[in-house]
């Protein structure tokens, strides 16, 4: 080192270690100014026919897996999905008018979350988001009587032949069957379970096409191109 | 060198020998402190509890807010942060209408800086259509849905649009166009012009066209009747046009289940050609037979016309004719159905057995306790028979048993049924509904509970259910939708009503209503939004709440209401955005409209009997009017308006400034200057005068106006002796001041069936500003509208008039015509000329008209009949009014109601015309008597 930048530093009192600590220090702190403020905390995402669907909607809808057994099939695109499904469910709400009595539903809903995810989780995130019960019933509210909605609407209307089970059992059960090297069981035994599986199948479709028709003639604006860069942090803090 | 520096390096570590232990423990410290808690500010969800709003800063459409946007946002400063808060304060401020976007960004931990950045809302202005010239730019405009002016606009409405387009232009032969999009935004009127530009759509040339399926018909003939044709432009809605009136002619030939699909549409793009085949699949002839009455086919032809269950169909049927039959005065038909199904054929057959034909004599009741009959029929409509007019018809009849039922219920007897039978007498039949009511269901008890904002009384006095009172589930329902409303009245929101009904014995109940009260909400800020040309002080003036006001819900709907009234906004929303659940902002958003109106109309007119159909004799005369409105004149909605009517016999120009206040007052006053030229049956003027009038409106009904005049007259073409005008004073000036009250309670003021309408005028004419005129004129109108039976109104019409002073001929009173008394022509009635025999009009006037009015026929619901009387006069002076002197006149007339009033073709009998005088005259008339 020169005299010259020694003689400086004795009169600055610095020593080397100061100097290297204070460049961490302006790295730390730069890294984190850079990439971390200021930041977009909501925004709305879509809105369907005047109604509003936000990013907290999204977080908390996410937070507390609503849809987990349908995210758990998802390699990408869950915010995407959960977005997608609360179109769906906006839009069949705004249509129905009459009042539907679902509280004890919802009571049911939550305290079967509450014993999955744990008490303390589910405080400590209402209390990251501000929400208090009353406003996770909100969202709660919703789901269950979408699910309503489409159990009174399909439900019943529903038939399934006996063609249907018959072509069920042949072109699809035996061949799964033969595919994994197991015995197919008589089609009689599982005349129910073939009967399910296809009713549900055919209200799932009957479902798909409806909210198909119903988005057709709706006002829906989606806001943001890409949904996932507001949930790239999300894996570290919220699970 | 080397030596001294290894001197200085050693001096200076040892110089800082001594503070280096006590600077370490410092920077350790510090970095520990740093380390540990600096990390936990970068991720936003996870938070410290109570963790502040140091400030909230707006931008809207990247420049920062004013004041007043900053005071819509329900999230304070000083608050502790919530991310619910925030995405209700997004949600909330987008129903405000004001924004299509909204961000929230938030900077810093432990004092929190946040953001709100909004997308403004646009409107769409005006769509223009650019390229083709030949594609119908209004057609285009109609049947565009996404994009419509006037109509909130979004870029990915743009996306829908482009495929809306596509297909509007496919529908009429153009084929795959180019069509690009855009914009140009006016950021000061949030206003968006939309530009599609539509490039190469292709058209293609008709080759061939093929009908394959069972055509039954000849080929030649079906070709005939299509619009599309070998070697003409294919145009598809031209082609749906053609397949539905090919529908039409095999449905023609009984074949109504025929279909006619387009089976392959093939393109051929070198050659711009197309091929069409289509398939006709005529399914199975029809027929359908009625055998034993006349019964229209058209009646039953639509049940079979589309795929059915035949037991429906066949039942379905048979009761439209027994309705019909019903309704012919064949009560008691019968009618038995079957069907006949053959290999390309179905015939369904209608035995009608229609029995005698009835007329219905009488309607009575029997069993009824709780309404006597004549409460029955006023609350049925049953309005008692009249001679020769048509009444009620068996179809009607039968009907009634689901409104008797309808309406037993509604007052609480649930278990009420009701049989009709008959009284036959020769072709006569008494109609006789025996009713058995049962038990009415009754109110034991009614209260409210959780009630504390207002006493239970006070709630009570609300709803229409009371104790004692018969018992209808529907009635509590509306009873709990009154209670929110008086909640919502006295400002307050949020409130949940659910009613419990208990059974208390045999057809008793107590009615509970279970309140969750909300809170009274206070309204802190009101924004003012979206006006641009409108003043704010015009906006203000109109608001009947105030910040600090209670959110009575009344007012805030009458300050809509008298938005409204302006005539300016084409959309007024008003939002309540709540900071907190005592408080909220309120957002008035507005949308200004047009301010140019240009309208010209033409029709005819006639004053006199009508001789002759021909406008040579200018008995009928063409009229015309145009106008001219300009609207909300320098932000403060004042109103100009250039209207000119002209006729062969009157010209008028009419200029007017029209403001909804006059320097700060509630007074709706106009400016009027005018210029006309009218011909009349004595004279003829020329007249050019201006006025000022002020409207104070005291009621929804009642109104005070007051009217300062000054008029010049120069009268010509006199028919009359001089002597009876004030010839030293011709032409005329007068300068008059005029009061007038008016309170109209007519259910409508174009085509009144109930209600009553009076008027007081009086007008003090003053020799002011060398005027000449010196008089005091009064007038008194009253009219009375009295329905008397089911569609019967009886009306009548009582006016005075009484003038003293110089009045000249123009000023006098006239009557006679058909908006007065119908026994004598326009203007002929009361004194006339010695020589000229032409009327000179008087200083009393004296009318009274009675009316009868009646529909015509049931089926014709705006055609009503009329009888008449009018009996008045007018009298040269007001000693000379007398009841003896009082003219008479009777008529009759037909009158079509429309929206503006009715059509009226009259003809009246002049009692006291002189021998010699026509006593006969018809009159053609719009409007009612005035």
């Amino acid at each position: 080192m020169s005299s010259k930048f020694l003689s400086v530093l004795s009169h600055l009192n610095f020593s080397f270690h100061h100097i290297l600590v204070s460049s961490f220090f302006t790295l730390y702190f730069l890294f984190f100014t850079l990439f971390i403020f200021p930041e977009t905390i909501d925004r709305i995402i879509a809105v369907v026919n005047d109604q509003v669907i936000t990013l907290t909607d999204i977080r908390i809808v996410k937070a507390f897996g609503f849809y987990e057994e349908e995210i758990k099939g998802l390699k990408a695109g869950v915010p995407f999905f959960i977005l997608e499904r609360l179109i769906d469910q906006k839009l069949a709400i705004q249509l129905s008018s009459e009042e539907v009595k679902i509280d004890k539903e919802v009571e049911a809903y939550l305290k079967n979350m509450s014993e999955k995810i744990g008490d303390e989780k589910v405080q400590k995130t209402l209390a990251e988001y501000g929400f208090d019960l009353d406003g996770l019933r909100e969202y709660i509210y919703e789901k269950i009587l979408f699910q309503k909605l489409i159990s009174r609407k399909f439900g019943q209307s529903v038939v399934v032949t006996l063609d249907e089970i018959e072509n069920y059992y042949k072109g699809t059960y035996v061949p799964i069957q033969k595919e994994k090297g197991l015995e197919p069981q008589p089609m009689i035994e599982l005349l129910h379970e073939i009967e399910s599986t296809i009713r549900e199948n055919k209200i799932k479709k009957h479902v798909e096409d409806w909210i198909n028709k119903l988005k057709s003639q709706a006002d829906i604006q989606i806001k943001v191109e890409n949904l996932n860069e507001y949930f790239k942090k999300e894996g570290s803090k919220i699970e | 060198m080397k030596r001294e520096n290894l001197v200085l390096m050693l001096k200076f570590t040892r110089d800082f020998d001594l503070q280096r232990k006590r600077q370490k423990a410092i920077w350790f410290i510090l970095l520990f402190s740093f380390l540990f808690f600096f990390p936990q500010i970068s991720f936003p969800q996870i938070q410290k509890s109570f963790t502040l709003i140091k400030s909230v800063s707006i931008q809207i459409e990247g420049q920062p807010g004013g004041k007043d946007m900053k005071e819509l946002i329900p999230v304070k400063e000083g608050e502790p942060f919530s991310l619910k808060r925030i995405t209700e304060s997004i949600k909330q401020l987008y129903s405000t209408g004001l924004f299509s976007d909204i961000q929230v960004i938030r900077e810093g931990e432990n004092e929190i800086y946040l953001t709100y950045i909004f997308a403004k809302r646009f409107f769409t202005r005006e769509v223009f259509f650019l390229g083709k010239k030949n594609i119908s730019r209004k057609k285009l405009k109609e049947e565009l849905d996404s994009v419509r002016e006037g109509s909130p606009f979004s870029e990915g409405k743009l996306r829908k649009a482009i495929k809306e387009l596509k297909n509007i232009l496919r529908s009429e032969g153009y084929f795959y166009p180019e069509i690009s999009t855009s914009t140009k935004k006016n950021f000061k009127t949030s206003s968006v012009d939309v530009f599609f530009e539509i490039r190469s759509p292709k058209r293609f040339l008709v080759k061939k066209i093929s009908l394959l399926g069972q055509v039954i018909l000849p080929e030649s003939r079906l070709r005939e009747e299509m619009k599309t044709k070998e070697g003409r432009r294919y145009v598809p809605s031209v082609l749906e046009e053609d397949i539905s009136k090919l529908k039409g002619m095999y449905k023609s030939m009984n074949y109504h289940r025929a279909e006619i699909d387009i089976e392959a549409i093939d393109f051929d793009e070198r050659e711009a050609g197309v091929s069409i085949t289509l398939k006709i699949t005529p399914y199975e002839r029809l027929e359908i037979v009625v055998r034993g009455a006349q019964i229209p086919l058209s009646l039953i032809k639509p049940i079979w016309e589309e795929r059915i269950f035949e037991e429906w169909g066949l039942a379905e049927g048979e009761a439209k004719i027994i309705d019909y039959l019903r309704g012919k005065g064949y009560l008691f038909s019968a009618v038995y159905s079957s069907m006949e199904k053959g290999e390309d054929k179905i015939r369904v057959v209608y035995k009608v057995t229609p029995g005698e034909k009835y007329k219905i004599q009488d309607i009575s009741f029997e069993g009824s306790e709780y309404f006597t009959p004549s409460e029955l029929k006023e609350k049925l409509g049953i309005r008692e028979k009249i001679p020769f007019v048509s009444w009620i018809n068996g179809s009607r009849l039968f009907e009634l048993l689901k409104e008797i039922e309808a309406l037993y219920r509604r007052h609480g007897f649930s278990e009420m049924r009701v049989d009709l039978n008959f009284v036959r007498e020769e072709k006569n039949v008494k109609a006789l509904f025996y009713i058995e009511e049962g038990s009415q269901e009754k109110i034991e008890s009614i209260s409210v509970k959780g009630t504390f904002l207002f006493k239970p009384d006070e709630l009570l006095k609300q709803i229409s259910s009371y104790q004692g009172g018969l018992f209808f589930r529907p009635n509590i329902q509306k009873d709990v939708e009154r209670l929110k409303n008086y909640y919502l009245e006295q400002g307050v929101r949020g409130t949940e009503i659910a009613p419990e009904v208990i059974k208390a014995g045999e057809d008793i109940y107590s009615v509970l209503f279970d309140i969750k009260e909300g809170k009274r909400v206070k309204i802190e800020k009101i924004i003012i939004a979206g006006n641009v040309i409108t003043k704010k002080g015009t906006i203000l003036q109109e608001l009947r709440i105030k910040e600090g006001d209670y959110a009575y819900y009344e007012l805030i709907r009458e300050t809509k209401t008298r938005l409204e009234k302006l005539g300016i906004f084409t959309e007024i929303r008003i939002e309540e955005v709540f900071i907190t659940p005592e408080r909220e902002n309120l957002i008035i958003s507005l949308r200004e409209g047009k301010r140019n109106y240009i309208s010209l109309g033409i029709g005819l007119e006639t004053k006199n009997e009508p001789r002759t159909f021909t406008i040579w004799n200018n008995v009928i005369r063409p009229r015309g009017t145009t106008e001219f409105i300009r609207s909300n004149m320098f932000g403060r909605a004042f109103q100009l308006s250039l209207v000119g009517q002209f006729s062969l016999k009157e010209k008028r120009g009419v200029i007017s400034w029209e403001q909804p206040n006059f320097f700060g007052l509630p007074l709706q006053t106009y400016l009027n200057a005018w210029l006309e030229r009218e011909e009349r049956k004595s004279f003829s003027y020329d007249r050019r005068g201006i006025s000022f009038t002020a409207i104070k409106s005291i009621s929804k009904n009642r109104l005070f106006m007051t009217t300062l005049r000054w008029a010049r007259t120069t009268i010509f073409n006199l028919q009359i002796s001089e002597s009876e005008i004030d010839r030293q004073h011709f032409p005329f000036s007068a300068s008059s001041v005029s009061g007038s009250f008016i309170w109209d309670r007519r259910d409508d003021p174009f085509n009144p069936k109930k209600g009553s309408f009076f008027s007081f005028v009086l007008e003090r004419a003053y020799p002011l500003f060398r005027a000449e005129s010196d008089y005091l004129k009064n007038f008194i109108k009253y009219q009375n509208y009295l329905p008397v039976f089911s569609g019967i109104t009886f009306s009548s019409i009582f006016r005075l008039g009484l003038g003293r002073g110089r009045m000249p001929i123009h000023e006098r009173f006239f009557g006679g015509g058909s908006n007065s008394f119908r026994g004598e022509e326009f203007d002929e009635l009361g004194p006339r000329d010695p020589d000229s025999l032409k009327p000179v009009g008087g200083k009393a006037l004296l009318l009274l008209n009675f009316e009868l009015t009646f529909p015509f026929l049931p089926s014709l619901r705006d055609l009503f009949g009329t009888f008449f009387y009018d009996k008045g006069n007018i009298f040269a002076k007001r000693k000379h009014v007398s009841l003896a002197s009082l003219q008479d006149s009777v008529g009759v007339g037909i009158r079509y109601r429309t929206p503006l009033g009715p059509i009226r073709f009259e003809l009246g009998w002049n009692l006291d015309a002189p021998k010699g005088e026509k006593k006969v005259l018809a009159f053609i008339t719009i409007g009612n008597v005035f």
